[in-house]
């Protein structure tokens, strides 16, 4: 009879609210469960009663470590609805502006994913490193979380000749910064024990259960939206997929790594070729009836939005599908045979964002009631 | 005497928990950056702990959903008198954006007494330094 | 390993990262989105903030002789919106950010804007400094088509039902006559 551990859903190890109900026998797991739901806020029902400038700032507060991804994924998918195409000034910027949002991203999961396994000097290196690129943010945009720099048909702030200066001998600090993190995971002997052939993700695995975004290219799955089907000013700029073939931990790592040094290339390519012109467009179209329907490559993964409109100046339905919902199904098939004291750097390798995560509601209309799933539930069912 | 060490002792080492409900998550990252090396309040003996036993001040972050209420009133039931609490960011206060949705159970105050609020979509690392050495001379 | 931690142990102490702050205040960059504050002297009072603002923080109420706007600063997601939408350039973002309060009601800001009331009539229907605002931008016209001011001025400052009422409908139609022929001459 396996003992069940409860964690959650206020824990050291996590940074939000969630609650996992692991079954051990000695050390090692044989089974799991996860609860999410303590963060639904009903986002895509409030979407329906806000105006389509207002759900902009309604679609950024669902995850504050990747805003400008969402807001940047409604925007396309309205600007789809209404037929229009922002100016080429305003693709460059949201593209330098993502990309810096994606660098910050995996020097916050580096710094987090330091402080699981308990190397704390590394993580407070991670976090220091990352200051300056929020200090890039603040200069452009305004703010450091949240950053509120879409617009339907554009962008609010540009990016002036000082912005540049600043930005360029940012990247030469990151890039040097980031040399030195390679360094620290190839060469350590003790963290690459800590972190090599645990938490297996096959590429049958990955492939079956349909996850996105790093945890797919770690284990050899090769898809990238942004090569995939180019948006904002990514089809002018040249980049590559880093793809690694193990499928643990350290493979995930890598992967992150290399990016960090893709999205540096890509950002220095942008301010170069950063074209004139106006920053967003001066009249906008009605929304015409119909369905649209966008996607981005998130830091996690693929990011979808769906919206359909009748017509009014309110979305009559949005749907987000965050790339956390697809990946937190990964976690079983990594945990099992594994021991207690590695769930915590389990859990953060798939780099989970519990307030992206909890869109999920069944309604049952035949009864008129809600009732919560467990991720068992579905499995009994849908397997 | 001995009132007066004890008081010297709360206001120069006051050890923080951390509780992140349902919120964006922008606002537990400034809690973090506060914690390293840039902004750094354990210059002013601030802790974080894992444990509400430990813990003084409690330090609120996101909205209140439905399905977190309970285990907030536990983990406030848990901690030892005198505490404080502080709500950070203009969600925990008046719920922000999500204001009127229907996963919003209520302002923070309706379900445990508040000390200190402080509003912003996150506040910076220094407006939670200023925050809190607010709470310390409220407490004095 | 271990030279390397020396190496960076001294270079951390030479050069300190931490910020200095509560000695030394942070002035942010320009355009920081802090709290919003509005200008009195700009303020028209028409409440095009209340109805953009995503989160509902700005509120209006409306007495027998002043609009009371109210931004509540707990519900503030300062994105500014307000700031973008004002017609009149009325409210600003600043760069404050230090807004701790021990009680909830300090959190707020907001302007009072006195109603202007019919000439003819006394109920109120406008804001006074709209008003005002409303008066100059017509000057600006009708000086281009040569009409004096002072002609207009009773018309524009009667509320809309006495606007449209017996007694006066004849000097607005004669006046709307003037104005056509003055354009067409032009």
């Amino acid at each position: 009879m396996p003992t069940v551990i409860p964690i959650g859903p206020f824990h050291p190890a996590l940074k939000e609210a969630s609650f996992f109900k692991l079954q051990v026998e000695g050390e090692k797991i044989v089974g799991g469960d996860v609860k999410f739901g303590y963060m639904h806020r009903g986002i895509e029902d409030l979407a329906t009663q806000k105006t389509y400038h207002s759900v902009i700032f309604l679609a950024e507060r669902v995850c504050g470590i990747c805003n400008t991804v969402h807001s940047t994924c409604y925007t396309q998918t309205v600007e789809a609805l209404m037929n229009i195409e922002p100016p080429d000034r305003a693709r460059y910027i949201r593209t330098i502006v993502f990309e810096t949002e994606r660098l910050q991203s995996h020097l916050l999961w580096f710094g987090v994913g330091m402080h699981e396994i308990g190397y704390d000097t590394a993580y407070m290196y991670m976090w220091r490193e990352r200051e300056h690129i929020v200090e890039i943010l603040e200069a452009i945009c305004g703010k450091r979380v949240n950053l509120g720099i879409n617009t339907l048909g554009g962008v609010r702030r540009d990016i002036t000749v000082e912005h540049r200066r600043f930005i360029e001998a940012k990247m030469d600090i990151i890039e040097k910064s980031a040399k030195k993190i390679a360094k620290i995971i190839t060469e350590d002997r003790i963290l690459k024990g800590r972190v090599k052939d645990i938490g297996v993700l096959t590429k049958d695995d990955a492939r079956k259960l349909c996850v996105v975004g790093p945890t797919a290219r770690g284990s050899g799955v090769d898809i990238d939206t942004r090569r995939d089907e180019p948006y904002a000013a990514y089809p002018n700029v040249e980049f590559e997929v880093p793809i690694e073939e193990n499928g643990d931990i350290l493979a995930r790592t890598l992967v992150r790594l290399k990016e960090i040094f893709q999205s540096i290339g890509i950002i220095r390519q942008a301010l170069k070729n950063l074209p004139e012109g106006p920053l967003s467009l001066e009249e906008l179209p009605y929304p015409r009836a119909g369905e649209a329907f966008g996607r981005v490559e998130a830091h996690r993964g693929e990011l979808l939005y769906y919206i359909r409109s009748n017509g009014s100046n309110r979305p009559e339905r949005v749907k987000i599908r965050t790339p956390s919902v697809v990946n937190n199904n990964a976690l079983l098939p990594m945990m099992l045979g594994e021991t207690i004291a590695d769930v915590p750097i389990i859990l953060a390798s798939i780099d989970p964002c519990m307030s992206c995560t909890d869109r999920v509601t069944l309604i049952d209309t035949g009864r008129n009631s809600e009732r919560e799933i467990l991720l068992s539930d579905i499995r009994k069912q849908f397997r | 005497m001995l009132r007066g060490i004890q008081s010297f002792a709360k206001r120069k080492s006051p050890w923080v928990m951390h509780l992140p409900c349902g919120g964006c998550n922008g606002c537990d990252i400034e809690v973090i950056a506060a914690l390293t090396p840039k902004y750094d309040i354990e210059r002013f003996g601030v802790l974080q702990k894992g444990t509400p036993r430990h813990a003084d001040i409690l330090l609120v972050t996101g909205i209140v959903t439905h399905q977190i209420k309970d285990c907030l009133k536990r983990i406030y039931e848990m901690a030892p008198d005198p505490k404080c609490v502080v709500a950070m960011g203009s969600c925990a206060i008046d719920g922000d954006i999500f204001n009127g949705g229907y996963g919003y159970a209520g302002p923070l105050d309706k379900i445990v007494p508040v000390d200190v609020y402080i509003p912003g979509c996150p506040p910076r690392p220094e407006a939670l330094i200023d925050g809190i050495s607010k709470l310390l001379k409220k407490i004095q | 390993m271990k030279k390397n931690i020396l190496l960076e142990a001294l270079r951390s102490l030479a050069n300190p990262s931490t910020t200095k702050y509560p000695k030394q205040p942070y002035v942010p960059t320009d355009g920081y989105k802090g709290a919003a504050e509005y200008d009195k002297d700009k303020c028209v009072g028409c409440g095009a903030c209340a109805q953009e603002c995503p989160p509902g923080a700005i509120t209006y109420e409306d007495t027998e002789s002043t609009r009371k706007l109210r931004l509540n600063y707990g519900l503030c997601s300062f994105c500014g919106r307000c700031e973008e939408i004002c017609p009149w350039d009325a409210i600003h973002l600043t760069k404050k950010f230090e807004l701790a309060v021990y009680d909830r009601k300090d959190a707020e800001t907001g302007i009072d804007v006195p109603f202007f009331e019919c000439i003819d009539c006394g109920r109120i229907f406008l804001p006074e400094p709209q008003m005002r605002a409303s008066l100059e931008r017509v000057e600006k016209t009708l000086a281009k088509y040569k009409i004096p001011k002072e002609d207009l001025v009773h018309l524009i400052s009667v509320c809309p039902r006495c606007a449209f009422s017996v007694k006066n409908m004849p000097e607005r139609r004669m006046f709307m006559r003037r104005l056509v022929e003055a354009k067409a001459d032009a």
